[in-house]
């Protein structure tokens, strides 16, 4: 057999710049990395010396799709410092700006980017040509994703809305009555694509089954927050020990650090939060999670666990949407942080690709002296590598190896992961040099 | 639609940033379509697997994102060599943005060594700065993210052959508009709102939240008054200078703005932030 190094030149969807590289000789797959070409914009640094008050606004610059994300992680992170708790109406709103977030994200990913793979299609707009009606629903979903953003965060991107301590004001009554209506509409388009979404069949790749982690909710509810971290093959931690379990590596071949849990790369996202919580789940997600999700998942399930998200969320919305046209007066932000001494606070969150985590340090002036954001993306960087080697490996094992498969099944692999979305439906350029 | 003959040849990139600008183009649906109708959109990454040669000519290069390495001066060069126009597309293009806002204070081999314990990674990584520092740009929609309407009044103009009308109030004549309450005045807060370019409609002082600054200075910002008005108040100079360091930093430390800048010890550089305390 020839030596051979794949190179896949240019990826799409992981916030701007990366690519992959395989290399492999008579004796099998010698290496495979995600590189990540990303310019460095050294966020940890720049917040240093900052006032705290200020990160959520600086922070959800990180990525223009996570904005919503970013923003209420780091907000929960300082409010943990400070010992804060936020009235019930307050985290009502917040929930509810991140399940727009995540209607926004599942719905784009599904329809634009993730479903042209399994119908053929080179990208959304060939797509539409044969399925105008899944297109224009999906796009319809995507819509109310962002509204929602808008009419809670203030913005569809970078939210202005959300401060420490509260909200910098409660939407209007009015504007809540005619988002209940939107979402509730798009809940019932979501539910008329059902159909379709099981449609769409895995091709085999040879994947083995994934580690997942993801949050366990407190509770008995299907939730985006938890006090515990529930991982394949592991006892439940709490959150505080994360850092003892999960090690972050830089890797010369990219930007973005790679993560380990336990030792093992892992994955995080909805099929994690699914597979691990999905018991939880009640109404036409249940019953979804039943019809679309078999006992063995592999990484490409996580589309399906999208759906069964975007579904959830929707329901969730329809509720909140609701429940919160009417109520008591918000409690105030707070103007003034109450810093003493040295303070650390944490936060975890699930966010559309996963479990998103907030670290800082503040001092007594209310200073950052410390920050790490360990997102999603960088924790699935080395379980991406993992299904690439086991994709080529399957890949070298057929008799007849023709690229264009192979370029495929790579391009689906790293859509599955939904990395961050600086991203086209058509992901790579990948070259075989022999 | 046009025959595509006439259509503007059209490109739309991306450099280092969050991709926000892309993204609120995309977002917009109506204006996407309609501008898809006028011109042809060879390049957008973002949105289309369609992408222009390297070498193709172009009449209008949209541009998002701040320059920080190398590799990426090297490129924009090329794109506006072989593009008529060119257009610095949100903050980060137009004045450096959040990536630039510890500009010239921190070495690049510290930000490295710091972040990934080793100075000598990613050799080609430099300090983020704007679209301006390295080739001439002929139009700017500033904003993190960019207000649409006025993308779609920039690339209006453009396509009827006009200058784009320029901006120059501050975001306090929008904000009376607004009817908002003061912050300064109400509340003792840092605002940037008499110095910064309006057009947001002064959506974060509508929300509560002082003005950071985010769409860059006015032609002539009242520094004076500025500060006059912020020490009546009881607030510190330091703070609105730690305030618009944020997204615009090159643009104050080199100093084509405002003289009293000169002074390192001024902007505040290397001090503690004195935040909202008098």
């Amino acid at each position: 057999m020839n030596r051979e190094t794949i190179t896949i030149d240019h990826l799409y969807r992981v916030e701007g710049h990366g690519g992959i590289t395989v290399a492999v000789d008579e004796t099998g797959i010698q290496s495979c990395q995600m590189e990540i070409f990303e310019g460095a914009r050294f966020y940890e640094v720049l917040l240093k010396g900052k006032l705290a008050k200020d990160a959520p606004g600086i922070v959800c610059r990180v990525c223009s799709i996570c904005s919503a994300g970013h923003t209420l992680g780091s907000v929960m992170a300082l409010e943990n410092a400070l010992g804060i708790s936020v009235s019930q109406g307050v985290a009502q709103f917040r929930a509810l700006l991140n399940l727009g977030q995540f209607i926004e994200s599942h719905a784009l990913h599904l329809f634009a980017l993730a479903a042209p793979d399994y119908l053929g299609d080179a990208s959304i707009l060939d797509m539409a040509a044969r399925f105008p009606e899944q297109v224009h629903k999906g796009l319809e979903i995507k819509r109310v994703g962002n509204l929602i953003q808008e009419v809670v965060g203030g913005r569809a991107i970078h939210p202005v809305n959300i401060v420490v301590g509260g909200l910098g004001r409660r939407p209007a009554k009015q504007a809540m009555q005619a988002l209940h209506a939107s979402v509730q509409n798009a809940l019932d388009l979501a539910l008329s694509l059902q159909g379709f979404i099981a449609s769409l069949e895995n091709p085999s790749m040879g994947l083995q089954p994934p580690i997942l982690v993801a949050l366990r909710p407190d509770g008995d509810h299907y939730a985006l927050q938890g006090s515990h971290l529930a991982a394949t093959g592991h006892a439940d931690i709490p959150v505080e020990q994360f850092y003892a379990r999960v090690n972050e590596k830089v890797v010369r071949h990219s930007t973005a650090k790679q993560s380990t849990y336990a030792k093992q790369p892992f994955m995080v996202g909805a099929l994690a939060r699914v597979v691990h919580n999905g018991e939880r789940l009640k109404g036409e997600a249940a019953k979804l999670r039943d019809a679309l999700l078999p006992v063995d998942v592999s990484t490409l399930h996580n589309n399906a666990a999208q759906f069964i998200e975007l579904i959830w969320a929707l329901e969730e919305a329809v509720v909140l949407t609701e429940q919160l046209q009417d109520g008591p007066e918000l409690t105030a932000p707070m103007t003034a942080l109450g810093f003493e001494g040295e303070q650390t606070g944490l936060s975890a969150l699930e966010v559309p690709r996963g479990t998103l985590y907030h670290l800082y340090g503040v001092d007594g002036d209310g200073v950052l002296t410390q920050a790490d954001i360990i997102t999603p993306t960088a924790q699935n960087l080395a379980h991406v590598e993992r299904d690439f080697a086991h994709g080529v490996g399957h890949w070298l094992a057929q008799a007849q190896r023709q690229q264009e498969t192979l370029r495929l099944h790579l391009e689906m692999i790293a859509r599955a992961y939904d990395p961050c979305i600086s991203c086209s439906t058509h992901l790579v350029d990948l070259t075989v040099h022999t | 639609m046009m025959p595509a003959s006439e259509r503007l040849k059209v490109g739309i990139f991306s450099f280092t940033g969050c991709a926000g600008d892309q993204l609120a183009i995309l977002n917009d649906t109506d204006v996407l379509l309609a501008l898809a109708g006028r011109v042809d959109i060879c390049s957008f990454i973002m949105a289309s697997s369609q992408t222009c040669g390297e070498d193709e000519p172009l009449d209008l290069a949209i541009v998002e994102g701040s320059i920080c390495s190398e590799k990426e001066v090297e490129a924009l060069k090329k794109l506006r060599a072989r593009s008529k126009k060119l257009m610095a597309l949100g903050t980060c293009a137009v004045w450096g943005g959040l990536p630039a806002m510890n500009a010239r204070t921190i070495p690049i081999h510290e930000l490295k060594q710091e972040v990934y314990g080793d100075s000598t990674v990613f050799p080609d990584a430099r300090e983020a700065e704007p679209l301006s520092h390295f080739v001439e740009v002929d139009y700017a929609v500033t904003g993190c993210p960019i207000e649409m309407d006025e993308f779609t009044h920039v690339m209006a103009a453009i396509l009827n052959g006009v200058q784009p009308f320029r901006q120059d109030a501050s975001v306090c004549s929008e904000c009376r508009i607004a009817e908002n309450q003061c912050l300064v005045q109400a509340k003792q807060q840092v605002c940037c709102g008499p110095i910064t370019l309006a057009g947001c409609k002064a959506r974060c002082i509508h929300f509560g939240q002082p003005c950071y600054g985010c769409r860059g200075p006015v032609e002539d910002p009242a520094y004076g008054a500025t500060t006059q008005l912020f020490s009546e108040h009881g607030l510190d100079k330091g703070a609105v200078i730690e305030q618009i360091r944020r997204f615009t930093a090159p643009a104050w430390v080199e100093n084509r703005l405002i003289p009293h800048f000169q002074d390192p010890q001024h902007m505040g550089l290397g001090q503690k932030p004195e935040g909202e305390r008098s």
